[in-house]
């Protein structure tokens, strides 16, 4: 059946609202003076800029690779002591903003420049191959493995043949995904002072008022971060349906006298990863609160304002994502795909630019409302459709047609067979997704810095002002308690995915 | 679980005093493109039935052949291309414009159940009974709850009103939605290939027990199924549909007996094919003369070929003297407990299925061994198609 006009017209409007800040972007620079744009791009500059990023997408990749897939491999398959607890300790990473954990890097030791960033961005980043290939190996199937086995293979060939090809494609997603948080970060290259396209970008915005310029690399940063998006997708595609998760099916690998070498390896990576930052961050407030240097009233202040925005960002991108994310879920027409593949593009969209965008944007056509909360939420909002998208797709999807048309055929309209049916059944799922989503507003760091209401802190940004200053006593307040509530969604969500988990 | 003793009280028909017969013509559908951008692929082409009033009506046909496109396109759920669906004298379907499913009366039995997860039995058989229920039946919740009582009666399962649909057996789950289905009081029930999911032990009580409920409640059904045997046991009337065209419109026995095709004689079950030749009494095959059902007046050639059923023939050791029969040696014995399935290679002629070999349906398995030479025997008419 054909998707009705209604939400297609709604699903039309959100795409070209989450659209419009690179259009803007793109007709912004057409309409510099003649010359102007070229000669920001055919600057030796540009090309330096544009190796820097490469080669450190290059190195974080190949990073979380060799860390992630050994990791999954542990925990997956072999008879690891405590593997639930390092399951749940090597996907924490992610709950660290990523500047946070380079604060702490730069404040404890003497790391900086590219080598700096890479060991900061692998460390935050190997969740994304980490969480994949584990979940790809546990429903991987293990009876082309033992075919194998029977057919003359040795454990490690058998391996590589039959199972290596089933986790490649979500190694090869993940990797992909780190690779564009490595693209778009800006936390972390700027801290460790490396020349990488997000920071040129803020520097042209921020110091130079250079506008040709900021706009130039910020069309250079969303082509490469596109590049990304689309292998990403291409390799997603190929990632195996996700199946029946198979449990206990083979007999766990031995790791005998492996076992203690592998925990040491895996309690190394926590102590970098999570033990460092958060350390760091916890002993810094102590002394910061005893000597009376942190500033408590400011900080509240903060954290409120930093929850409300990130709620409201959350709450508008998951309405703007839901026309989108339904037909996604139910219609495969020709229209519905480029709708999607429209807003899957927005993954590539790092915050920077649209920062940078919306700051020109508000200024050129509605000057009153900058620097406002509105813009602020408006930005998280466009920037994290496509994640909500994602998930009200992903959560629309597991309601089997059959109940809406069943509902259908005993007497209810399609908005009431919706109501009574699928939204009923999918909204916990919807409902996570916004959480996931603003958790991610919470921490986001270079569009927040450009677009705040002036006189407003988040945590963030205030965190990043202090840091800036050298003030690693002041701010080390403001990232605790970043990590703090950023984990009140993260306790959530694992909670709804034990609940999802349990087979009922 | 064993087949719940059917209270006899409450399978009084639904007193509706005029039930419709559902009447398809020259129904046009193509099934939308399974992956985006794709066309959709013309799936109907021209389909007529009638399913009259009170009547179980099978459409059967191999996978692909467009039965479960038919339903849904019956059911609103796909729209046609061209062609008319009436159900009585309301008009479901006018080429592309149709009623949509909330608008029909008609109720669904889904492959899966599709019981929504969220509702306890009781709920999903009361989803469709609402305050402004469907046809202007008005549901007050006293009379919710008789029809829910009275449901859980007819399908066996009073007791279990407040279970969860994941708490329910396979079999328990398709009564659920069998009776979520009749709730409503429907014009007619859409049963899509409803016992599929289930063992072959469940299957069989379950068909007996649902044509049972149909029956007494006189409800017009249409049965989607790919099982030959659901088909010839359960409907009053069968179409089987080949590549989204009717091939035969019959009655089970006639459907059995007197296939309209070679097709539809090997999809109706096992059967053997020989060719032979009409000489105007009878047909000349390698297990000797044979006499046709039906004269074949119209027969175009002599060259003719004969469809047997296995059940057909009978074997006989080598040496008995009988009238038609052919000597052969047996090759392969399928043994199924209840009968068994002899393969016979024939000292002369061919067969299709392969080098004058025939199958024949014993009731006791133990006769013969592999390796018997044996005699093989036919009894009665045989269906001749052109050769």
């Amino acid at each position: 059946m054909h998707p009705s006009p209604v939400l297609r017209l709604l699903a039309l409007l959100s795409v070209v609202l989450v659209a419009t800040p690179v259009i803007f972007l793109g007709v912004q620079l057409a309409g510099q003076p003649d010359g102007a744009a070229w000669a920001a791009l055919w600057r030796p500059r540009t090309l330096s800029l544009t190796l820097n990023t490469v080669g450190l997408v290059a190195a974080v990749t190949a990073g979380t690779l060799a860390i992630g897939v050994p990791t999954a491999f542990l925990l997956a398959r072999t008879d690891l002591a405590w593997r639930r607890g390092w399951q749940v300790l090597t996907a924490l990473p992610l709950a660290v903003p990523s500047y946070v954990a380079g604060f702490a890097w730069v404040s404890l030791t003497p790391l900086r420049g590219f080598w700096g960033s890479v060991v900061v961005l692998v460390l935050v980043s190997t969740p994304y191959v980490t969480l994949p290939v584990t979940a790809a190996l546990r429903r991987a199937d293990l009876d082309v493995e033992a075919v194998a086995r029977t057919l003359g293979c040795g454990p490690v060939r058998a391996f590589r043949t039959a199972i290596l090809p089933q986790i490649a494609p979500a190694a090869g997603a993940g990797a992909l995904l780190a690779a564009l948080y490595t693209v778009s970060d800006f936390g972390v290259v700027a801290i460790m002072r490396f020349p990488a396209f997000t920071w040129a970008v803020h520097t042209a915005f921020s110091g130079s008022f250079n506008r040709a310029l900021a706009l130039v690399l910020s069309v250079v940063l969303v082509a490469l971060a596109l590049v990304i998006v689309l292998a990403e997708r291409a390799l997603r595609r190929r990632a195996a349906a996700p199946g029946p998760v198979r449990v206990g099916a083979a007999a766990p690998v031995r790791l005998g006298g492996w076992q203690v070498p592998s925990t040491v390896l895996l309690a190394g990576l926590t102590v970098a990863a999570l033990g460092v930052p958060v350390a760091t961050m916890v002993v810094r407030s102590v002394v910061s609160v005893a000597e009376r240097e942190a500033e408590l009233a400011r900080l509240g202040e903060a954290a409120v304002v930093t929850v409300l925005l990130g709620l409201a960002g959350a709450a508008l991108a998951a309405l703007l994502a839901l026309p989108i994310g339904i037909l996604a879920a139910r219609y495969r027409t020709r229209s519905v795909g480029a709708l999607e593949t429209a807003t899957y593009l927005g993954h590539g969209l790092p915050g920077i630019v649209l920062g940078l965008s919306m700051v020109y944007l508000t200024l050129e056509l509605v000057p009153g409302i900058y620097q406002t909360p509105l813009v602020l939420v408006l930005a998280y909002a466009l920037l994290f459709v496509p994640k909500a998208a994602g998930s009200v797709r992903a959560a629309v999807s597991q309601v089997p047609v059959s109940l809406e048309q069943t509902a259908r055929t005993l007497g209810r309209s399609p908005v009431g067979a919706w109501f009574a049916v699928t939204g009923r059944l999918a909204w916990p799922g919807v409902a996570a997704g916004a959480l996931l989503v603003a958790l991610t507003a919470m921490k986001e760091l270079p569009a927040t810095l450009m677009l705040r209401p002036t006189g407003t802190d988040t945590l963030a940004t205030r965190l990043w002002q202090l840091t800036d200053i050298a003030a690693y006593g002041a701010a080390a307040p403001y990232a605790v308690t970043l990590i703090a509530v950023a984990s009140v969604p993260a306790f959530l969500l694992s909670r709804h995915a034990d609940r999802q988990a349990d087979p009922t | 679980m064993t087949t719940a003793p059917v209270a006899p009280p409450a399978l009084t028909p639904d007193p509706v005093a005029e039930r419709p017969a559902l009447v398809v013509r020259g129904l046009h559908a193509r099934y939308p493109g399974a992956r985006r951008g794709q066309e959709g692929t013309a799936v109907l082409h021209g389909v007529d039935l009638t399913a009259d009033a009170g009547t179980l009506l099978a459409v059967l046909g191999p996978s692909g052949c467009g039965k479960t496109t038919l339903l849904r396109v019956v059911a609103g759920l796909l729209p046609a291309t061209d062609g008319h669906v009436t159900l009585g004298d309301r008009v479901l379907v006018d080429g592309p414009d149709g009623l949509g499913p909330e608008h029909r009366r008609i109720g669904l039995v889904p492959q899966d159940a599709a019981l929504f997860p969220h509702r306890d039995v009781a709920g999903n058989i009361a989803f469709g009974l609402r305050r402004r229920g469907v046809g202007g039946t008005r549901w007050d919740a006293a009379a919710r709850r008789r029809r829910v009582d009275e449901l859980l009666d007819v399908v066996g399962l009073a007791g279990t009103a407040h279970r969860l649909p994941h708490e329910l057996s396979g079999g328990q789950r398709q009564r659920v939605a069998l009776a979520r289905a009749l709730a409503p009081r429907p014009d007619l029930v859409l049963l899509d290939e409803p016992f599929s999911a289930l063992d072959a032990s469940l299957r069989t009580g379950l068909r007996t027990e649902v044509r049972e409920i149909l029956h007494h409640l006189g409800a017009t059904a249409v049965l989607v199924t790919h099982d030959q045997d659901e088909a010839l046991s359960m409907a009053d009337r069968v179409v089987v549909l080949r590549d989204g065209r009717v091939v035969q419109d019959d009655a089970p026995v006639d459907l059995y007996e007197r296939p309209a095709d070679p097709w539809v004689a090997q999809f109706l079950g096992d059967s053997v094919t020989l060719p032979g030749r009409w000489d105007g009494r009878a047909v000349q095959t390698a297990l000797g003369p044979l006499a046709p059902a039906v004269a074949p007046v119209a027969l175009a050639r002599p060259a003719v070929r004969v469809v047997l059923r296995p059940e057909q023939l009978r074997l006989e050791p080598a040496g008995s003297p009988t009238g038609t029969a052919a000597a052969g040696t047996v090759t392969r014995r399928e043994y199924f407990g209840h009968d068994a399935l002899f393969h016979v290679r024939l000292d002369e002629g061919t067969g299709e299925q392969g080098p004058g070999s025939v199958l024949v349906r014993t009731l006791s398995g133990s006769g013969h061994q592999v390796g018997d030479r044996v005699v093989v025997g036919v009894e009665g008419p045989v269906i001749v198609f052109d050769g």
